[in-house]
């Protein structure tokens, strides 16, 4: 359906873009993900026809969107500022699309009622961007962009602008909506939990390139590299290379461990800090010793800080009912079987 | 001590305020009240008797009346003109792909630095080499390069709330480029461009320096026929028609303040550099 290919872009020497590639197939969503100044924005708005690539290509359905005038793409775009047109009512901001299309009075009015129905704001057609909630006005920019009927949906940061709570639930109702819709969504943001709770697929990028495509429990639990392992939620990295029968740290603890999925030169252990038991286990083996920094209280847990092996840092969650250990103190920690995995240091 | 000194600052403050109000007002008043004098010379201050003769005088006079005409048209017609240009010239400045944006903005806004009377010789000669003779649309040419600048001012300031992304959302649905701005960014400069064509009107017709360089004999705006009837004979028609221009201005000010705003008028003139 949509397919990026190599794009690369440069601003004034600095590359944004260094042969960035992705792909969405039809009515599946995909979250490009990274950190600020990863180049996710510019694929975005390339891709909606904003800004020029330098090279490469950007097709959807077949068709060369990279020679379409943006206004001719036929994309629904959602703003991460909603960008909802302040003089024209909540009715009239989602019906603009179909006026630019010609469509008849009555069929837009109809167009217009199934839309404010599908985002749950059906008496509110009336109301002013102004006057309508931050939560009201991310829908109306939603159904804005879906009234057209679009190939397909772009969201820039959808729910970045939402407080904590709001955001949850707008989570589960965005994804109930893009799974009824059944359109191609691009999602760009900053937010790991927002790309697992929406997309079919997460591109982790940085640095101008997509480093790994994947369901969010591939690149959760088989990251490709050491950036993907350590930019998706918590880990505890450990240096050290492949040896016989596992994977030996520098401080020289062999760990058991599953072969590494890819060549490469060198790797690094990834462990989740789930994987992680406090104190010995019987057998002795998978053990390694770490020095606790200190505690931080969380309210469901204690967040117990702790340094591996002299050198990593990891967090681990302790329940209330365990006993905390004293900074300072060492303790031992068992890696749970299947819970550790080589990960290689560069990209492929 | 300090309360003391706060106290003679506040009061001095006051003092300064007061003189500034009458140092503004009184000459206005002045005038206002001589035109309604009865002596047919310039006689001591207060009048003693009223009347209307010098309004009788203005309104007989044929020379001031085709000034007030040729000023009202020019007035109309260069502040039409500036509008549309300051309007089109605000809108493409607001694109942030446009190369050199700060630039452009500085040589629009330049006719507001210029001395008029430079401005006013630069036209003659230029007009005269393009073969223009025709005095009115010397002076309309001369009128839109001087209230230009506020235009393209007032229209620029009232565009600041338009985010880029607004834009950008309306051609996503389909809309041109051109479109997008008419339907979204001109909607947001609708008081600015109501605001910029006042000003441009008013600053049009009260405009001396240019107007000098490019009227003739025979086609002479308002406050030029003024000035060479004052040199000519010193009466107080010109009392009368201060009063006029006076009240005029006031209603104008009237009306945009109900319109848009006066706060966001006076923002937009307080601009004017």
């Amino acid at each position: 359906m949509l397919d990026v290919q190599n794009l690369t872009r440069s601003f004034g020497g600095a590359l944004a873009l260094d042969g960035a590639s992705l792909d969405a197939g039809p009515a599946e969503v995909v979250a490009l993900l990274g950190p600020s100044g990863c180049g996710k924005t510019t694929t975005l708005r390339i891709v909606a026809g904003f800004e020029t690539a330098d090279s490469g290509s950007v097709t959807l359905a077949g068709r060369d969107l990279i020679r379409l005038p943006a206004h001719q793409r036929d994309i629904g775009l959602v703003f991460q500022d909603y960008a909802l047109f302040p003089h024209m009512s909540a009715a009239d901001n989602i019906a603009y699309g179909l006026r630019r299309r010609g469509m008849a009075a009555p069929d837009r009015a109809r167009r217009v009622g199934e839309m404010l129905d599908l985002v749950r704001l059906a008496g509110l057609d009336a109301r002013r961007p102004s006057q309508l909630s931050g939560g009201q006005q991310q829908r109306v920019a939603l159904a804005r962009a879906l009234a057209i009927g679009p190939r397909l949906l772009l969201l820039d940061e959808p729910l970045s602008n939402l407080d904590a709570k709001l955001r949850s639930t707008l989570q589960a109702e965005l994804r109930g909506i893009l799974t009824r819709i059944g359109t191609t969504t691009l999602i760009v943001t900053h937010d790991q939990e927002e790309a697992m709770a929406l997309a079919d697929r997460i591109a982790i990028m940085s640095e101008g390139r997509v480093l790994q495509i994947g369901t969010p429990r591939q690149v959760y639990e088989q990251p490709a590299s050491r950036f993907v392992a350590e930019f998706l939620g918590q880990a505890l990295w450990l240096e050290g290379r492949m040896t016989q029968g596992g994977f030996l740290t520098t401080r020289g603890t062999l760990l058991r461990c599953p072969t590494p999925r890819r060549v490469a030169r060198q790797y690094g252990l990834l462990i989740r800090p789930e994987s992680l038991r406090l104190g010995e286990a019987e057998g002795g083996e998978n053990q390694l010793s770490a020095t606790v920094q200190s505690s931080r209280y969380r309210g469901e847990a204690t967040l117990l800080d702790l340094l591996v092996e002299g050198s990593a840092p990891v967090a681990l969650a302790i329940p209330h009912e365990t006993a905390l250990p004293e900074p300072g103190q060492t303790v031992s920690l068992t890696v749970v079987p299947g819970g550790c995995l080589p990960v290689p240091l560069e990209a492929g | 001590m300090i309360r003391l000194l706060d106290i003679a600052a506040r009061l001095l403050v006051r003092f300064a305020v007061l003189a500034a109000v009458l140092f503004l007002l009184v000459p206005l008043l002045v005038a206002c009240l001589l035109s309604f004098d009865d002596r047919s010379f310039l006689g001591a201050f207060p009048p003693r008797e009223f009347s209307l003769r010098w309004y009788r005088a203005f309104a007989s006079n044929p020379t001031y009346m085709d000034g007030l005409m040729v000023s009202l048209q020019l007035g109309v017609v260069a502040a039409a003109i500036a509008t549309i240009l300051g309007t089109m010239g605000a809108l493409a400045l607001m694109d942030p792909r446009l190369a050199g944006r700060d630039a452009l903005e500085a040589v629009f806004l330049s006719p507001k630095f210029v001395p008029t009377v430079v401005i006013g010789f630069s036209l003659l000669v230029f007009t005269a080499r393009l073969g223009i003779f025709d005095p009115f649309t010397r002076l309309v040419m001369g009128h839109v390069v001087i209230t230009l600048p506020f235009t393209l001012r007032a229209v620029l300031a009232s565009l600041i709330g338009v985010k880029r992304s607004q834009i950008e959302a309306a051609i996503s649905l389909g809309a041109s480029e051109a479109r997008a701005l008419w339907d979204v960014a001109v909607p947001a400069a609708r008081s600015g461009i109501v605001a910029g064509a006042a000003m441009a009107f008013v600053l049009s017709f009260d405009e001396v320096a240019v107007s000098l360089f490019l009227s003739d004999a025979f086609t002479q705006t308002l406050p030029i026929a003024l000035v060479a009837e004052m040199r000519a004979n010193l009466n107080l028609t010109i009392a009368a028609v201060s009063t006029i221009f006076l009240a005029a201005t006031l209603l104008l000010l009237v009306l945009l303040d109900r319109t848009i705003g006066i706060e966001r008028l006076a923002g937009d003139v307080g601009a004017r550099g």
